[in-house]
């Protein structure tokens, strides 16, 4: 009996050292934050990731913590993508902003139309997204990365060389935004693509006018101005065409022109083109 | 923000606590006591641990004001000890487990003292901090005058805390014995550029034996944040871990490098490569994409060409002299789908490059820096129709 005792007691010294032994080996986990839920934490982490250098391993680190969290955030897979899109990797496009378009439309797919007509050039598919964004929603004119989807549409026809679509939406996004905020206010590059889309339907006097309307607020725009000249000159209005063509330089010299982030805007101008309007102006 | 309810698991690779039988509850006991050298009261992860490396994952809460809304960042605390006699080192992670800050702590029953600190910069640098004072947790309520650090890097950072310590408690989380650690104070913060921002603040800090640091929370008028730890990682993981984390996005290997290795250098080093788009003015052909278009008109040789439709996208760097070189390469089709351009395609868009006469090097805060930068031919059925971006 004694030698039992002796034996269990023993026994029972072992499993608690054993015990004691595996407590030194184990890792803390937890199953998940205390502070959010995972779909709140995941957004949280987006915002974190701003911490770091876009595109950093530890930009992207954090990011593919908020996936895990929320693997059906599209503003997640959006945020993934970001520096993929501005560092030109195409193959990437459909994986972050064509999913965050699949998991949120009505948030993203104005966006992904946005970037199809900027980044990729790719008109047709621009105008699709655009589309299905009316579709969703109905009795809004959608603004996505602060342009309307009836301006860029048009921008896009006319890029197809389809005029007269574009001058359709291009006269309905000017219309609506001299109803909602007034003509004087409205981007003059919207003015630039209206007038040049007249150009194109073989309309110079239209254009000018547009044109013309655009500049009267006293804009320096020098695309404006050197686009003036250049349809100017198709007049044979050599003597007004030169001096626009001296606004313009003297615009672009003080750093009035439209350019866009990270691409090339549609008409954006050059010293080059100046140089050669210049030389044509002077034959 | 306050961390509550606080619920633990165990990895479940590991296995858990055999139970024991009622009969051997004096065994444990004494188990468990004999295994107190395990767990000196001085809050560390267990000697085993520190021995081959502890890595500690956080989130990171951050409030920048009390006006703005909290995010989430990620970092990792690694705790080291070669032995028991030796001060810890404790290396801050970013969430690419890159260092950025190393501490060597003075552990004893009574309190935690920082011997040295020195930062890591993302060129690879480190810079080693003067410190005055040093008592980092006071562990005791056996006296409660204030403690004083200050922390001097070369580049003229000081960050100076000056602390009273309240009475700790101690706290049972689960089953991890620890103390939870009040404190307030001044913390005072002067930059390189002689800002000095002084602002009073409180602070929590729960300390478990096995653990380490479980939880932190700093309040002040300038900013809050709280460290909450999300798990304990093996030094063999946390190596793997490192070991797949991602490149940059964009990074180009000079080793698989279109135009061959050793054929181009950057001015920097790999680090402070930058992207085209950072600058003023950005990375570019000098005189714009006029430029590039004038030699694609003058060079272009379409039958390289014919039938080809996609996004050939050439990656490279544009270093500080205005050079471009380190070519990669990606090739995808019209609908954004994997594809491969025959050899000869490739390289003559990469020669319609070299012939741009000058490049523009991206400037940034003044000085022309390394950048990446990309070209892509858009093709459509053979016809360049558009030069991106």
């Amino acid at each position: 009996m004694r030698l039992s005792i002796l034996s269990l007691s023993l026994a029972a010294l072992f499993l608690g050292l054993q015990a004691c032994k595996q407590q030194g080996d184990l890792y803390f986990r937890r199953s998940q934050s205390e502070v959010a839920p995972a779909a709140e934490l995941a957004e949280m982490l987006v915002q974190g990731s701003f911490r770091h250098y876009q595109g950093s391993p530890s930009h992207q680190m954090v990011l593919q913590e908020a996936l895990k969290l929320d693997p059906a955030s599209a503003l997640v897979h959006r945020e993934l993508g970001v520096a993929y899109l501005k560092r030109g990797y195409a193959n990437e496009f459909p994986r972050y902003y064509g999913q965050a378009a699949e998991l949120d439309p009505v948030t993203w797919i104005g966006w992904r139309g946005y970037l199809y007509l900027y980044f990729y050039r790719d008109y047709r598919r621009a105008i699709g997204d655009f589309n299905a964004l009316d579709t969703l929603t109905p009795d809004v004119v959608d603004q996505p990365q602060s342009q309307s989807v009836d301006y860029m549409r048009g921008v896009a026809f006319h890029q197809l060389g389809d005029y007269d679509h574009a001058h359709y939406f291009l006269q309905k996004h000017l219309d609506y935004e001299a109803e909602h905020g007034g003509r004087r206010y409205t981007s003059s590059v919207a003015y630039l693509i209206y007038a040049m889309n007249w150009r194109s339907l073989g309309n110079n006097n239209k254009a000018l006018e547009a044109l013309d309307l655009a500049l009267s607020w006293g804009s320096r725009m020098a695309d404006l101005h050197y686009y003036r000249a250049m349809i100017l000159r198709e007049e044979g209005r050599l003597v007004e065409a030169r001096a626009a063509l001296q606004k313009a330089c003297q615009g672009y010299a003080d750093d009035w022109y439209h350019e866009r982030a990270y691409v090339e805007e549609f008409y954006q101008v050059y010293p080059e083109d100046f140089a050669a309007l210049a030389e044509e102006l002077n034959r | 923000m306050q961390l509550s309810g606080v619920r633990i698991e165990v990895a479940p690779h590991l296995p858990p606590m055999k139970p024991l039988a009622s009969f051997g509850l004096l065994g444990l006991l004494l188990g468990l006591t004999a295994c107190q050298s395990e767990h000196p009261l001085n809050y560390l992860p267990t000697n085993a641990q520190l021995r081959a490396g502890i890595y500690n994952k956080y989130y990171l809460h951050y409030q920048p004001d009390e006006r703005d809304d909290w995010d989430t960042d990620i970092s990792y605390l690694g705790y080291q000890r070669r032995n028991e006699a030796s001060p810890v080192t404790l290396t801050t992670y970013n969430p690419s487990l890159a260092p950025t800050r190393e501490q060597l702590i003075e552990v004893d029953r009574d309190s935690w003292h920082l011997l040295t600190e020195k930062q890591y910069f993302r060129t690879g640098d480190t810079s080693r901090a003067a410190i005055e004072g040093g008592t980092i947790h006071r562990l005791t309520a056996d006296s409660c005058a204030p403690t004083s650090i200050r922390i001097e890097y070369p580049n003229g950072y000081v960050v100076t805390d000056n602390k009273a310590h309240l009475p700790p408690r101690d706290t049972l989380i689960d089953h991890y014995s620890g103390i939870v650690l009040p404190s307030y104070g001044t913390r005072k913060v002067e930059l390189a550029d002689s800002t000095i921002r002084e602002f009073d603040f409180q602070m929590e800090e729960v300390l478990l034996a096995g653990i380490g640091l479980y939880s932190r929370q700093f309040s002040s008028e300038e900013y809050n944040f709280t460290w909450e730890l999300m798990e304990q990682i093996p030094a063999t993981a946390f190596r793997r871990m490192l070991a797949e984390a991602p490149k940059r996005i964009g990074y180009i290997n000079p080793q698989e490098a279109l135009e061959g290795p050793g054929m181009f250098s950057t001015c920097g080093s790999e680090n402070e490569i930058y992207d085209y788009y950072n600058g003023d003015p950005d990375g570019q052909p000098l005189g714009g994409k006029p430029v590039l278009w004038q030699i694609v008109e003058d060079q272009w040789e379409p039958d390289l060409f014919t039938g080809l439709n996609g996004y050939l996208s050439l990656h490279f760097v544009i270093n500080c002299r205005g050079e471009i070189g380190r070519f990669d390469l990606e090739q995808t089709n019209l609908d954004f789908q994997p594809t491969t351009f025959p050899t000869e395609a490739v390289r003559h868009c990469m020669q319609l490059l070299e012939q741009v006469p000058a490049w523009q090097p991206m400037v940034y805060q003044g000085e022309a820096t390394d950048s990446y930068a990309y070209v892509t031919f858009k093709l459509n059925n053979g016809a360049l129709i558009d030069i991106i971006p």
